[in-house]
């Protein structure tokens, strides 16, 4: 019934190399909208550390005048926190509120950025919830690599030698396995807070929870499916740093000059990179956000049935 | 809003048969499961790489006297093996497999020519050869992604099209209860199931079809509000006591298949 396009219907659940295809094909067609609130969610992430510029030299001054003033910098941290805090809250919710925008248009009730501005009050909670999923994740790990030592790690280094070895890689490649098992269960946390009314950090968390069991497999291909997908687009970052190769050649080694200006150069290309990084990341931000929303659709279509609705199929 | 490309295919026949093109992240899958298979085999060359040419060149040491240009020949000849299992496994594959490399069995997508017929082995080689030209630095990744039919060089070359294969309608594999088979000729006989359209129906198929797989309190609410939404729709005045709303769905389900029956 979904391949007449007579009938325009919800597509139910969808294979996994239609995720990202329909994550990137809705990418194409809201660049415009999709790529602003990226650009947005990215200057609020940096905007902490732009501040800490003048700060910097405020305090070098103050410290200039002879009077090291512990106070100051005591006052000065936790303000700098808060405002942190309360930036990357809006990187936070600005690039979940992508996912929802996407989630939006699979469902067919598309919103404009300003709507899906308005109807998320939350801002605060999206640390708060990012916070708890780091949180987790790095308990998860610590609790990992405890097991790791103590299962094989110690036993093999009782036994030494070529198996010890193997034992040491197993027990690598099972940690990430696990490590990765868990990534993918809280992989869509903040999705069903932007997205659901009413939604509690905890209830998304848990929503997250819920909804990826059994399809830790799907999430993971999905994912590593999304990253080829975003491999050309970083690649381009590396363009300053290959520009050095054909030069590398020509430089006489032994002209201290010559060497000083390769080394600015370097030090030019690599600044040129890591720019060129940010932007690409801004630009393949939304890519990945909406790949959350099209595996929240997909979920919620396989958990839930969302889209089997008899009204709508007349 | 279209999420996938289609493709229109006007046969000599005047036949006009419509495609989804594959996409381009059933095409990374594929290609992260052929290469995942390649690698492996690969492994494997390498480690007899490693083990073989003291063990050939021994031997052969015994009739020709230049050993290190033997251990040059043996490195050669892999590195031919290499080129020629890379190339080989998608030519031989998707000739045998008409179009399908175990990646694109998985992802369910198939090469076919640009007239809709299968690809034979002048297409899969071509394919294969220009594979390497298209990786570098991902320019076959980035041509199907914004070409409009999603071809990469290999593609344009052969004259060739990737398709997403019609997912079968598989047939209902759902179980229905001994008690929606009794409740089958109330149904018949109170309701008017004229009133149900095939999208409807479609919709009951579809959640009869999916719902093992859901979570247990969202299928009792969404079964509850479909039942309610037929009862409505088939002018139904009440559903007998003691009825559930899964059996209900199933009971419509079969007395409007057999109603279309007859």
């Amino acid at each position: 019934m979904n391949n007449n396009p007579n009938f325009p219907q919800p597509m139910g659940p969808l294979s996994v190399g239609n995720v990202a295809s329909a994550a990137l094909r809705l990418y194409r067609d809201r660049f415009k909208p999709y790529f602003g609130v990226s650009f947005r969610a990215s200057l609020w992430s940096i905007f902490p550390f732009i501040v800490l510029i003048p700060l910097a030299v405020i305090f070098g001054l103050l410290a200039g005048n002879d009077q090291p003033n512990v106070g100051i910098l005591l006052l000065i941290i936790p303000v700098w926190l808060v405002f942190g805090t309360y930036c990357w809250s809006h990187a936070l919710k600005n690039a979940a509120l992508i996912s929802r925008l996407a989630f939006k248009e699979l469902i067919n009730q598309p919103e404009t950025v300003q709507q899906a501005r308005k109807n998320i009050s939350k801002l605060w909670s999206f640390f708060w919830l990012q916070f708890l999923v780091n949180l987790i994740m790095f308990v998860i790990s610590l609790l990992l690599s405890m097991a790791q030592g103590l299962v094989i790690g110690l036993p093999a280094s009782l036994i030494k030698g070529g198996f010890a070895a193997f034992l040491i890689l197993v027990g690598y490649l099972l940690y990430y396995v696990a490590y990765f098992w868990f990534y993918a269960r809280f992989f869509i946390s903040e999705t069903p807070f932007v997205i659901e009314e009413n939604s509690t950090v905890s209830q998304a968390i848990g929503r997250s929870w819920t909804l990826t069991k059994g399809f830790v497999g799907r999430i993971l291909l999905i994912i590593t499916v999304a990253i080829l997908i975003t491999i050309p687009v970083y690649l381009l970052a590396l363009i300053p740093i290959f520009s050095l190769i054909p030069i590398l050649s020509l430089i006489d080694q032994n002209d201290p000059t010559q060497m000083m200006i390769l080394g600015g150069r370097i030090v030019f290309s690599i600044l040129g990179s890591f720019l060129l990084f940010l932007l690409l990341n801004i630009a393949a931000l939304p890519f990945w956000q909406i790949v959350k929303g099209v595996v929240y659709y997909d979920l919620c279509a396989r958990k839930e049935g969302l889209g089997l609705d008899l009204n709508d199929s007349l | 809003m279209a999420f996938f490309n289609n493709f229109k295919l006007q046969t000599p026949e005047n036949v006009e048969l419509d495609f989804t093109l594959a996409g381009i992240g059933n095409r990374a899958l594929a290609l992260i499961i052929d290469y995942s298979i390649l690698s492996i085999v690969q492994i494997f060359y390498l480690l007899i790489l490693i083990i073989l040419p003291n063990l050939i060149s021994n031997i052969i040491a015994n009739f020709i006297q230049d050993i290190a240009a033997i251990q040059t020949w043996i490195i050669a000849i892999f590195l031919l093996i290499f080129f020629v299992t890379n190339t080989g496994y998608f030519a031989f594959f998707e000739t045998l497999w008409q179009g399908q490399t175990p990646g694109k069995r998985f992802a369910k997508i198939r090469v076919i020519r640009d007239d809709g017929r299968p690809i034979g082995l002048q297409q899969a080689t071509l394919r294969a050869l220009l594979r390497p030209l298209d990786d570098i630095l991902f320019i076959g990744v980035l041509l199907i992604i914004f070409s409009e039919s999603e071809k990469r060089i290999g593609d344009w070359l052969a004259g060739t099209l990737v398709i997403q294969e019609e997912s079968e309608k598989s047939s209902a594999n759902f179980l229905i209860s001994e008690e929606a088979k009794t409740l089958v000729s109330y149904i018949n006989n109170t309701a008017n199931l004229t009133k149900l359209s095939p999208e409807n129906f479609a919709v009951i198929r579809e959640y009869l079809q999916r719902r093992e797989a859901m979570l247990l309190q969202a299928k009792h609410e969404l079964s509850r509000k479909l039942a309610y939404q037929v009862k409505d729709i088939i002018q139904l005045a009440e559903i007998p006591e003691g009825t559930t709303a899964n059996h209900f769905l199933e009971a419509v389900y079969l007395a409007y298949q057999q109603q279309n029956l007859s």
